[in-house]
């Protein structure tokens, strides 16, 4: 940062996941963002084009697919002024965030408060049956949320000990919408973190830790003739805890992290709370209307999904200055991982006939347990220039799970079936371009 | 299965399920009489149960509590529908039964033991002495146990269905469909009772009844009973539907008469097959056969009021529902379904509205008509309850026609020339053919269905193929030479058993046998010889439909036979063409084309040049195979028939 001068940076990077890719099984998610900004003096003016693309499925007797494809444009102002700094952003999604930074006359003491304002497109829900001789057979779905983000930061900086702890809640108004299917949320986050990094010789030691905590009321509701009925409801909860310590020179690093989290959906016994409701569902009609009396069926369901993972490794990115304006940083990594992930299900079919009731449980329990390694190659080139512009970088990374033993087991169980455990191979079956857990980016940054 | 379909069942169970709350006496079972054997069906009973109206409140604590009882055990009784154990429905209604019974005669007016009692009185039909007598015996011809016969799946809990296995039509001898139309019946007063007192129960406002299922309170009120009532006059509607027509199919008590059809491959003796001439009796102008029995004639007629009063207990739910909606949830909480405007609402205020306002539109119209389209923008009138009116079956709509007598059958009417040779399409080829098949079903008896085919080879003589795949394969190929109206058989190839011996063979191979085929003589009418030269008569199309019947007009004067009709026309130039619409109105003559009122806007005009073309388009365009050979990149691009 220099003061009383003006400084631009551009900024184009893109990257991409592709963590499934079977016939019945799909994820994956691709990125690419332009930004730019420039500072005169105390004043800084940002701004930024964001495209993503997440889509995933799930095919069984029926097709359930998600897709959240976004272009989003956002400018900022940010000034910093002796002891206060300000920062004012706008999106187009819409959003707008505004923060406020107070620090000491070297920042060696700051603290930061954020709020942000928007809304969201979170994604197209799209289900079809299989069969389309069923009553309904295609749903299509928008999640919309409309969002507060609150938070604050706290850090100290002295003597080569850089400490900063975050505090951070977001919560979701519902918001009705005028579509046949909506989906929408009641939803709150907390998110914490905190980092602790000291500056050997060198050497950088960082300590990091996050925590989140969520708490989601979904509801899929259908909306005819100024007339909204709830057909869906999923309370998620979910927490989170990402702890990473990491040691690290110019030539090389060692990385350790580890994730626990947990997922759950309970299910709720009261009216109009149940997980799925196709009565609700079906189209207004004499069908309908007689459905309630004679032939009413509910579904509840309770999930956990509990997720432990662990890394350790590490990496080894020797710089060559190739010129002296030039050099070239090839990297190589490798880590170790391992992960022991449980899901369970609980599924209870209610039947009402008039006063007739039947109610069924079904039960699946699957466990995935997986070792193996994550290998990544990567390189960054810098190149400096006596004249504008003042430098250009480029990196390029790209990693792979490769999976050493992978074991999936099923268990199922009815009211009527004893309870039966299959085991399952899990491998990761290639296809396209990229193998299956396949990561990659690359970024261009140019300074003027 | 789609939910209408689902629904329906549904609706049935519904009306079984209410079984629940019990009776001792079963009147409505005592008040059904004995099936008699002159009689094909059961009479309809007057069943009309004098209920007062109101509702009372049962006084004493405890008969409270035995009521309260009763009403458990009637959950149970639903759980045993649910699980699709009939033995424990049987039994667990029979022991509430007497309970309520005794509730129900010491408070007549509570409707809370009549709705117990409404309950029974349908779980009695599981106990029906004659329907549980006609499964019996249909389990025992069966070979089954009753509780194979009865499949319950996890789907459709109330959905109780027989799962019959039919292999032959012996399994069904002296099981009579009006046996199981009088078993039927029998349930008709059940239901009966079952309405007299649902009546009186869904015309009060303020009764509810208030069950615990499942830990959950569920309160039962108009908006409830008022669907059910519909439900029984659905169930009764169609029940009296089934019951009331005569679809009796069996030749004294058999059925022998459809194995008989088998023998049809034999190409000939239509007029002596059973099968043939059952049917011919059956479709008789004078048959009864789908006629309805005179006994319920007053009871089918009245099948469309009962439709209303179900359309109309439907509204009187929904309506019931607007009003409680107005209160919000404060007496429909624990409703089966709530009327509301927000989310916590199965059915909002507008739907059901609408929903009102289209079974008003129906009931409108059941008397009147529905425009139904039947093409592109275009509709004709169906008149529902005409329908019900019409008790003398749907015979009386066929065309004019008189069946010939049997002896001419085999004279070939019309639609046919005469040749010198016996072309593909002669009668005689068909006659020649039989000779063969019949020879041979004569000397293995054993021999199943025969398929027998053949052609020419010059004017005086052919091949005719035979292939048996059961019980064992037979081949047989035997050439016909034909010397005036007579006709000499060699067998040519004849082989049994191993299929490779009959393609591998250059030569003829015939295995040991003594069959033979005697000579025969074609009939007079399809050979005549005059002035020493021999003609034989060749259908313009095909030659396998013999001279049954002919159209005639109002007045019973000929118009045309059906072998005229099947084999086409020739114009002035001897080309030969099929019917046209324009021509069939002229000698296909229909009694009343608005089928007794069913379509009240039909006229011969309309149903010539609009409504039968329209109906027969979508089948001609899939039968037109020209399509193959008219389009040259569909002929040239499919490598097999390029081949």
């Amino acid at each position: 940062m220099v003061y009383g001068e003006i400084s631009t940076q551009g900024l184009a990077q893109c990257g991409g996941l592709f963590l499934l890719d079977s016939e019945t099984k799909k994820l994956s998610g691709t990125y690419c963002r332009i930004a730019d900004s420039t500072q005169i003096d105390k004043y800084k003016a940002t701004a930024s084009l964001t495209h993503y693309q997440i889509s995933g499925l799930w095919k069984d007797d029926w097709e359930l697919s998600f897709k959240s494809n976004e272009t989003i444009g956002s400018a900022g102002l940010a000034a910093d002024f002796k002891n206060i700094g300000y920062s004012i952003a706008a999106s187009s999604t819409p959003s707008l965030t505004a923060s406020i930074t107070a620090h000491t006359d070297h920042s060696g003491l700051y603290a930061t408060a954020l709020l942000e304002r928007g809304s969201y497109e979170l994604a197209n829900i799209i289900w079809n049956s299989e069969n389309e001789e069923d009553d309904v057979n295609h749903i299509n779905a928008l999640w919309k949320t409309e969002y507060i983000r609150k938070g604050m930061t706290i850090g100290a900086n002295y003597k080569g000990n850089d400490f900063n702890a975050h505090l951070e809640q977001i919560s979701t108004t519902p918001k009705n919408r005028t579509r046949e299917y909506f989906a929408k949320d009641s939803t709150q986050i907390w998110i914490w973190n905190s980092r602790y990094a000291h500056q050997f010789k060198q050497s950088l030691l960082e300590l990091s830790y996050t925590g989140a905590s969520v708490d989601v009321n979904l509801f899929g509701n259908t909306y005819r003739d100024n007339s909204t009925k709830r057909f869906l409801y999923l309370p998620i909860e979910a927490n989170l805890h990402y702890g990473d310590i990491r040691w690290e020179t110019s030539l090389f690093g060692l990385e350790a992290r580890g994730l626990k989290t947990d997922f759950h959906i309970s299910k709720n016994h009261k009216r109009f709370f149940e997980t799925l409701a196709p009565n609700r569902l079906l189209p207004t009609s004499l069908t309908q209307t007689l459905s309630f009396s004679f032939l009413q069926q509910n579904y509840l369901i309770d999930a956990d999904l509990d997720i432990a993972a662990g890394t350790f490794g590490g990496h080894f990115s020797p710089t060559f200055n190739v010129t002296t304006h030039l050099s070239v940083t090839p990297k190589v990594e490798i880590h170790g991982y391992y992960t022991y992930d449980e899901l369970g299900i609980d599924k209870t079919t209610e039947q009402t006939t008039f006063i007739a009731y039947k109610g069924y449980d079904e039960s699946w329990f699957w466990t995935f347990e997986s070792f193996g390694a994550i290998t990544g190659l990567g390189f960054s080139l810098e190149k400096k220039f006596e004249s504008i512009p003042n430098s250009l970088s480029l990196e390029w990374n790209a990693a792979q799970i490769i999976p050493f033993k992978t074991e999936l087991h099923e268990h199922s169980k009815s009211d009527s079936e004893p309870a039966s455990s299959q085991k399952k191979s899990a491998g990761s079956s290639s296809s396209g371009i990229f193998k299956n857990g396949f990561a990659t980016h690359l970024g261009i940054a140019i300074q003027f | 299965m789609n939910l209408s379909k689902k629904l329906l069942i549904g609706a049935f169970g519904a009306m079984s399920l209410l079984a629940a709350c019990g009776d001792s006496g079963s009147s409505a079972e005592d008040n059904n009489p004995a099936s008699t054997s002159t009689e094909p069906t059961a009479n309809p009973v007057e069943t009309k149960v004098e209920v007062a109206a109101g509702c009372a409140e049962i006084t004493d604590e405890a008969d409270k509590a035995a009521m309260q009882q009763a009403k458990n055990n009637i959950t149970d009784v639903y759980k045993a529908f649910g699980e699709g154990s009939l033995e424990n429905v049987q039994a667990l209604s029979a022991s509430t039964k007497a309970t309520i019974k005794g509730i129900l005669d010491k408070y007549p007016g509570s409707c809370e033991a009549q709705l117990g009692y409404v309950a029974t009185i349908i779980s009695d039909i599981v106990n029906n002495k004659q329907i549980n007598d006609f499964l019996d015996t249909l389990y025992t011809r069966n070979g089954q146990s009753k509780s194979s016969l009865l499949s319950n799946d996890f789907e459709n809990p109330s959905k109780i269905s027989l799962d019959l296995n039919i292999e032959s039509s012996e399994k069904l001898r002296g099981i009579l469909v009006s046996d199981a139309q009088s078993a039927l019946a029998s349930a008709i007063p059940s239901i009966d009772s079952a309405i007299s007192y649902m009546t009186n129960i869904a015309n009060d406002d303020a009764f509810t009844c208030s069950y615990t299922v499942n830990d959950r309170t569920v309160e039962l009120d108009r908006g409830e009973f008022a669907p059910v009532l519909a439900a029984l006059y659905v169930a009764k509607a169609t029940l009296t539907s089934y019951v009331s027509v005569n679809l009796n199919f069996d030749d004294n008590g058999s059925y022998a008469w459809i194995d008989s059809l088998e023998t049809l491959d034999r190409k000939w003796n239509y007029s002596e097959n059973a099968g043939i001439k059952h049917l011919t009796k059956m479709l008789d102008q004078n048959s009864k056969f789908t006629s309805v029995h005179e006994a319920w004639k007053s009871e089918y007629k009245n099948i469309p009021n009962m439709i209303d009063s179900a359309l109309f207990y439907v509204q009187f739910g929904l309506q019931y529902g607007l009003e409680e909606a107005k209160n919000g949830l404060a007496t429909q909480e624990n409703d089966l379904y709530i009327v509301g405007n927000d989310e916590t609402a199965d059915l909002s205020t507008a739907d059901a509205q609408k929903i009102i306002d289209s079974l008003s539109y129906i009931r409108s119209k059941l008397n009147t008509g529905f425009e139904i389209p039947f093409a592109d923008g275009k509709t004709i009138k169906i008149n529902p309850t005409k329908w019900y009116q019409n008790t003398d079956g749907v015979l009386k709509f066929l065309p004019y026609y008189v069946m010939n007598d049997m002896s001419k059958w085999d004279s070939p009417d019309g639609g046919f020339y005469w040749s010198t040779a016996v072309e593909d399409e002669a009668y005689a080829q068909r006659y020649m053919q039989h000779v063969v098949a019949e020879s041979y079903a004569n000397f293995n008896t054993s021999a199943g269905s025969i398929e027998i085919s053949g052609w020419d080879d010059d004017e005086t003589t052919g091949t005719i193929f035979m292939d048996i795949y059961e019980p064992e394969r037979v081949s047989a190929r035997v050439e016909y030479a034909v010397t005036g109206c007579t006709v000499n058989f060699t067998i040519i190839n004849y082989a049994e058993g191993d299929l490779y011996q009959f393609y591998d063979s250059d030569d003829p191979i015939v295995a040991t046998t003594n069959w033979t085929i005697a000579p025969a003589t074609i009939p007079e009418g399809m050979c005549k010889t005059e002035n020493g030269v021999t003609q034989y008569a060749v259908a313009y199309r095909e030659n396998e439909v013999p001279n049954i019947l002919y159209f005639t007009d109002a007045k019973g004067n000929k118009t045309v036979s059906l072998q005229e009709l099947v084999n086409g026309k020739l114009d002035a130039d001897g080309e030969l063409s099929s019917y046209s619409y324009e021509d069939l109105r002229n000698i296909i003559i229909l009694p009343d084309v608005t089928f007794g009122g069913v379509f009240p806007d039909m006229t011969v005009d309309f149903f010539w040049d609009e409504f039968l073309p329209a109906l027969m388009e979508d089948e001609e365009e899939e039968d037109d195979w020209d399509y193959y050979y008219d389009d040259d990149d569909y002929y040239y691009n499919d490598p097999y028939l390029y081949e």
